[in-house]
């Protein structure tokens, strides 16, 4: 039994040790080799999430599907030059970074946001943004809402450990507002609460609502997402902090399928292409020599992955508007005219030049 | 496992004595009132549920998946193996020492004709039909988008609904599966009888002592058996039995031993027990399990080795050594009811102190707790629930999974399926404390 | 070397000393490694100075609520404080619900003591969390919505938002006052009862002592909130509409879905297991003791509280205080349901700021301190039934 004297003497006791023991200096930030140990695995460990249409979602009986999940089996492609040499683990929304910086997943690509609290404190490194995206608030079609700023006192569903949860506090302080917040720790819960009234609100990010709003509607429930957007979201892959050498291949496998699309190269006509490269560009995406030059290389992952990488990504996941349309534009999130088409189309997406 | 039915005569002559006592004082009727209010209200409302509002087919389409989730089909045999030589041992071990064998073999029969027959016939299947919907966005302006809607469609077979609620969804129908669970069952009751025939041998030492070895190297085997599978595709009931047979037999061992160090004769072994079993008891078991999950280097080389080590084998870990600082309390509390004669018989026997102990002292003090040690283990296994909360698979996880995956079918179906999860739960606590309570009874008899 | 090692064993003195010696290292070795680990990453609490950063409403008291403003380390003291609020009032409950059902399942009544059984099969045998989870996504997502004002108006209502009660609210700053008169009040209704027992212990009539304390009580009660102009009042609660036609709760106080399940799973659960202590205690309790009681001609209601329950109290309070320290650690498991207890808002801060070791062992510590006053309480209350 735990009697009061015992825990006085234990907690005495620790305390004395750690205060014995704060002399100790910083411990020296030890560099990560992610791409070794997947290479030694034989296979690669991505963190998705379970339960979002369109983004990921992981099926009781293992397979996944959705545009954070292409990602994925680009990230295999490139490494093992087959797509489905891939792990899924579910990161909810509050364990993602845990999982990550425990080595539980090599790669978490979970529309996670990019912001400077999380670069700079926790163990997480940033590679390109794959979808632009904004925090947004939607109810249902009946309520007498035009604007979030009508939604003085009523009660939000937001899962919990989101960015969107200070999104949603700046803009109902900034707006003299206040609010009840229901935090949930899944999507099926937060859609099962929406459902039956426990909140009035769903906030999330507004591409997610999308989709959401889109299986309300197929069981009769009718939503309207509001105009506000509350928040930038940009949304990417993210990796372990000193692990330079895995974020190359993470930053260009996703920069590369940008700059496929760019330059017209798909899974259809990606063989071709490499046979007989239409410009230097598509030849050094491709790893491979422009008019019968000599093969480019440019040195990602330092000769322990092909230099042909982008050939095995875009020939079995295919380019940035493949994946896309494959997964995103099917749950009715339009890629034209929004902040994802492509500079060329005016967007916001745009690749720093692989060369 | 079922208790002893009395005869005819005698439960009239108990009925008749209830009956007596219900109206018998005013006070008496007042708690009968109440009692019969209360009760059946309950009853009423589940047998309502049960039999006519719940939709036990979002159960049964997933009953695999609450077993053994997305374990690889083509490797079932593994498990097969481990639930033969479970059901053979418990056969075997209840003809041996347990109670009367008409009512178990008539329970497992009940049990066997409802959940073999009344899936016959039946077919569940998703269906998956194209539409397009027009919703209206942000912007005012409206999309047209198309997806596709699933719909659970169930062919009853010749068995009446409430039947086949009843049976609680769990019912099989025809195939590879139906035949191996027949056969388990068959052998459940066969295996009662060849241990029934076996009684005459019932103390007999080696008998005893194979049986009891065979229960203990059950785990390692069925351990072994999943070499070649890897330990992620460990999921649901599954991986809450490993996690609970693996963690729990380490934790007898860690137990006794720091019971045994607690009392050692030299401090510092003493100290090193104590402390180490109040620091354990001082957190509850989500923060070490948190910790042992998160954990990266903040322990320095050792907590980065450990963090390396898979997560469901890290989980084990946290389970022996966190239930082994409650087994010790419990086999201390043995060790002191140890009479001291024996200690000194044992020391004037001119036995060593390992002989001492192994042979007089041991065996005494765990036979003594042996009702409260069966208390931790079932404690341990409801604790295993716990890992869903670290991100293990879990049967609770794989049942929030089953809520959630499959929006469009199993909406609603939260009173279903937590309760099929809960009877999954339910059953194997309630069968360890029956074990429980023969232990305390016959130990009660054989007392000294 | 050899001869030297066997003679240290042989003597009795230097083998005790080796073995100190050389476990005392070891574990000395141990035990700086981990203060040494923990130290070097663990000084370091710029991170609690900064905003929590979203609110949580999820407490039962408005001072426990977490503004979005609030710095980190209140937000984890006020964690631990919505830990206390939950336990402490399950333990309450846990305790009166666990003892019905234990005499319950004593009486000689054949249904009752059915129901008390199946009771205590039911809860006892299921994992608590999931029992959390029922609760939580089945029963009171199925509760009437809001808008439907279902309960007594004016006074309850019931939703899938959850529990909404009348409540306390101070009317002027005097409330303190009133709060220490209060507790003079009980002292007041103690001593009282305690004098009107020594009567009827002198004089062998009876004496009325717990009417006497309770009308003690309640007579400084009142007079002191007149006397202070009345500082506390009630507030009831009331399902109002806003503009855009949002229902919410105002005044009263509301007991969140999260509050609402896991105070309600863990008295369920922990109920179960005390019915068991209380049923053990007391058929402990020798029965010549109640066959000399009723010889005396005490009545069933005398007998149980004047003869058994003192001496079952004996038996029960070590068990119930290893239950209750149970009862604050299975607390945590209501993070899960959102409840904003100590590991829900901690985890929150760990997921942006990243400071694992910090916050764990600040709720371990959180845990070593209440399990510690739960110890404290209990066996005070233990020397007060000891055999004088």
């Amino acid at each position: 039994m735990v009697t009061p004297k015992r825990l006085l003497t234990l907690m005495t006791l620790l305390l004395v040790a750690l205060a014995a023991a704060a002399c100790g200096g910083d411990s020296e930030e030890a560099r990560g080799d992610t791409l070794g140990e997947i290479l030694d695995r034989g296979n690669l460990v991505c963190g998705i999430k379970a339960d979002t249409p369109g983004f990921g979602v992981l099926n009781p009986d293992g397979t996944a599907d959705g545009n954070d999940v292409e990602y994925c089996r680009a990230l295999a492609a490139a490494v093992f030059g087959d797509k489905d040499k891939v792990e899924f683990k579910e990161a909810t929304s509050a364990n993602r970074f845990e999982l990550l910086a425990a080595k539980e997943i090599d790669v978490l690509i979970r529309t996670t946001t990019w912001t400077a609290s999380r670069d700079a404190n926790l163990n997480v490194a940033f590679a390109p943004t794959t979808f632009y995206d904004g925090a947004g608030v939607m109810v249902k079609a009946d309520a007498n809402v035009s604007s979030v700023k009508d939604l003085n006192g009523a009660t939000i569903c937001i899962l919990d450990g989101t960015s969107t949860q200070g999104a949603v506090s700046d803009f109902f302080s900034e707006n003299g507002l206040t609010y009840s917040e229901l935090t949930l720790q899944a999507n099926p819960e937060v859609r099962a609460s929406f459902i039956n009234d426990q909140c009035d609100g769903w906030s999330s990010d507004k591409s997610q609502l999308g989709g959401h709003q889109f299986t309300l509607k197929a069981d009769g429930v009718d939503a309207v997402v509001l105009p506000e957007t509350l928040s930038k979201e940009p949304l990417g892959p993210s990796v372990r902090d000193y692990d330079s050498e895995w974020e190359d291949v993470v930053r260009w496998v996703v920069n590369g399928m940008i700059i496929a699309e760019e330059q017209g190269v798909t899974m259809g006509n990606v063989g071709q292409m490499a046979a007989n490269p239409p410009n230097n560009t598509v030849a050094r995406l491709l790893g491979v020599g422009f008019q019968g030059g000599a093969p480019s290389n440019l040195g990602i992952g330092h000769g322990r992955i092909d230099s042909t990488f982008m050939q095995d990504v875009i020939a079995q996941v295919g380019n940035y508007g493949e994946a896309y349309e494959r997964t995103l534009e099917r749950v009715g999130l339009t890629r034209a005219g929004s902040p994802n088409a492509s500079y060329l189309d005016g967007g916001l997406l745009y690749a720093p030049p692989m060369r | 496992m079922i208790g002893a039915l009395p005869n005819a005569s005698a439960l009239s002559r108990r009925a008749a004595h209830a009956r007596a006592r219900l109206f018998n004082t005013r006070t008496n009727t007042a708690l009968s009132i109440v009692a019969i209010v209360v009760g059946g209200a309950l009853a009423f409302l589940l047998a309502r549920f049960i039999l006519f509002e719940a939709n036990w087919g979002l159960v049964a389409i997933n009953r695999k998946l609450f077993f053994v989730g997305s374990y690889p089909p083509d490797e079932a045999f593994r498990i097969w193996i481990a639930v033969f030589i479970t059901a053979v041992l418990a056969a075997l071990s209840y003809g041996l020492w347990g109670g009367r064998l008409r009512p178990y073999a008539i329970a497992v029969g009940v049990t066997a004709l409802l959940i073999l027959t009344l899936g016959l016939g039946t077919e569940l299947r998703i269906e998956e039909r194209q539409y397009t919907e027009e919703i209206q966005s942000a912007s005012g302006q409206t999309t047209t988008v198309s997806g596709i809607e699933r719909e659970l469609v169930f062919d009853r077979g010749w068995a009446p609904t409430w039947l086949y609620a009843v049976s609680l969804g769990l019912a099989l129908p025809f195939g590879a599966p139906w035949l191996l669970m027949a056969a388990v069952f068959a052998l459940l009751v066969v295996g009662a009888m060849a241990g029934r025939r076996l009684t005459r041998w019932k103390s007999n030492p080696i008998l005893l002592q194979s049986i009891g070895a065979a229960w203990v190297l059950l785990i390692p085997v069925v351990v072994l058996l999943q070499v070649g599978v890897g330990v992620d595709k460990w999921e649901s009931a599954f991986l809450d039995l490993l996690v609970f047979a693996v963690g729990g037999f380490f934790s007898f061992v860690i137990g006794v031993f720091l019971a045994l160090g607690r009392r050692s004769p030299y401090r510092a072994i003493s100290v090193a027990s104590v402390t180490y079993i109040e620091v354990v008891r001082a957190a509850p078991l989500l923060v070490w399990l948190l910790f042992a999950t998160f954990l990266e280097d903040e322990l320095g080389p050792v907590g980065e080795a450990f963090s390396n080590i898979s997560l469901t084998y890290r989980v084990m870990v946290v389970f022996a050594f966190f239930g082994g600082a409650y087994i010790a309390e419990v086999v201390r509390g043995g060790l002191q009811s140890i009479p001291r004669g024996q200690y000194e018989a044992a020391d004037a026997m001119g036995l060593s102190p390992v002989e001492k102990y192994a042979v007089i002292i041991l065996p005494q003090a765990i036979r003594a707790v042996v009702p409260a040690i069966i208390g931790r283990f079932i404690a341990l296994w409801k604790d295993t629930a716990l890992l869903a909360a670290v991100s293990l698979v879990n049967t609770l996880e794989k049942a929030k999974k089953v809520l959630g995956s499959q929006t469009d079918i199993a909406e609603g179906a939260f009173f279903e399926i937590y309760i099929v999860v809960g009877l999954v739960y339910w059953l194997v606590s309630y069968l360890l404390s029956r074990l429980g309570g023969a232990a305390e009874t016959r130990l009660r008899v054989g007392a000294r | 070397m050899k001869q030297r090692l066997q003679d240290i064993w042989r003597h009795k003195r230097s083998r005790y000393m080796a073995v100190n010696v050389t476990v005392g290292a070891l574990g000395g070795i141990v035990a700086g490694y981990v203060a040494y680990s923990i130290a070097v990453n663990f000084f370091d609490f710029d991170f609690l100075f900064a905003p929590y950063g979203s609110p949580d409403r999820s407490s039962i008291f408005q001072a426990l609520d977490i503004e979005a403003s609030d710095p980190r380390w209140l937000g984890m003291l006020k964690g631990a404080g919505n830990t206390l609020s939950v336990v402490g009032f399950a333990i309450v409950s846990a305790s009166l619900l666990g003892l019905a059902i234990g005499v319950a399942r004593l009486t000689a009544h054949p249904l009752m003591n059915t129901l008390g059984n199946l009771y205590v099969q039911t809860f006892r045998n299921l994992p608590l969390l999931l029992i959390m989870f029922f609760f939580a996504f089945a029963v009171f997502r199925s509760l009437p919505q809001i808008e439907s004002r279902s309960g007594v108006v004016g006074v309850v209502y019931v939703s899938n938002r959850g529990l909404a009660l009348p409540w306390l609210e101070a009317a002027s700053s005097l409330w303190t006052l009133w709060a220490l008169a209060l507790a003079a009040a009980v002292a007041l209704a103690w001593f009282a009862r305690r004098w009107r027992l020594q009567e009827e212990l002198r004089t062998g009539r009876s004496t009325h002592p717990n009417t006497w304390g309770v009308c003690v009580f309640l007579f400084v009660a009142a007079a002191t909130y007149l006397a202070l102009a009345a500082p506390v009042r009630v507030t009831l609660p009331e399902v109002t509409q806003s503009a855009s036609g949002f229902y919410t709760y105002e005044g009263g106080n509301v007991l969140g879905l999260g509050y609402m399940s896991a105070f309600i799973s863990l008295t369920l659960y922990f109920s179960a297991f005390i019915a068991e202590i209380v049923r053990g205690s007391i058929q402990a309790v020798p029965h010549g003791q109640v066959e000399a009681a009723t010889s005396l001609g005490l009545s069933p209601y005398q007998r149980f509280t004047l003869i058994v329950l003192p001496q079952a109290l004996r038996i029960m309070i070590p068990l119930l205080n290893n239950e209750y320290q149970n009862t604050n650690k299975d607390s945590t498991l209501a993070h899960a349901i959102a409840y904003g207890e100590i590991v829900l808002i901690s985890n929150r801060i760990v997921n942006n700021a990243g400071n694992l070791l910090q916050t764990y062992i600040f709720i371990f510590l959180v845990f070593v301190l209440t399990n510690l006053i739960i110890s404290l309480v209990m066996n005070s209350i233990n020397k007060s039934v000891r055999i004088r």
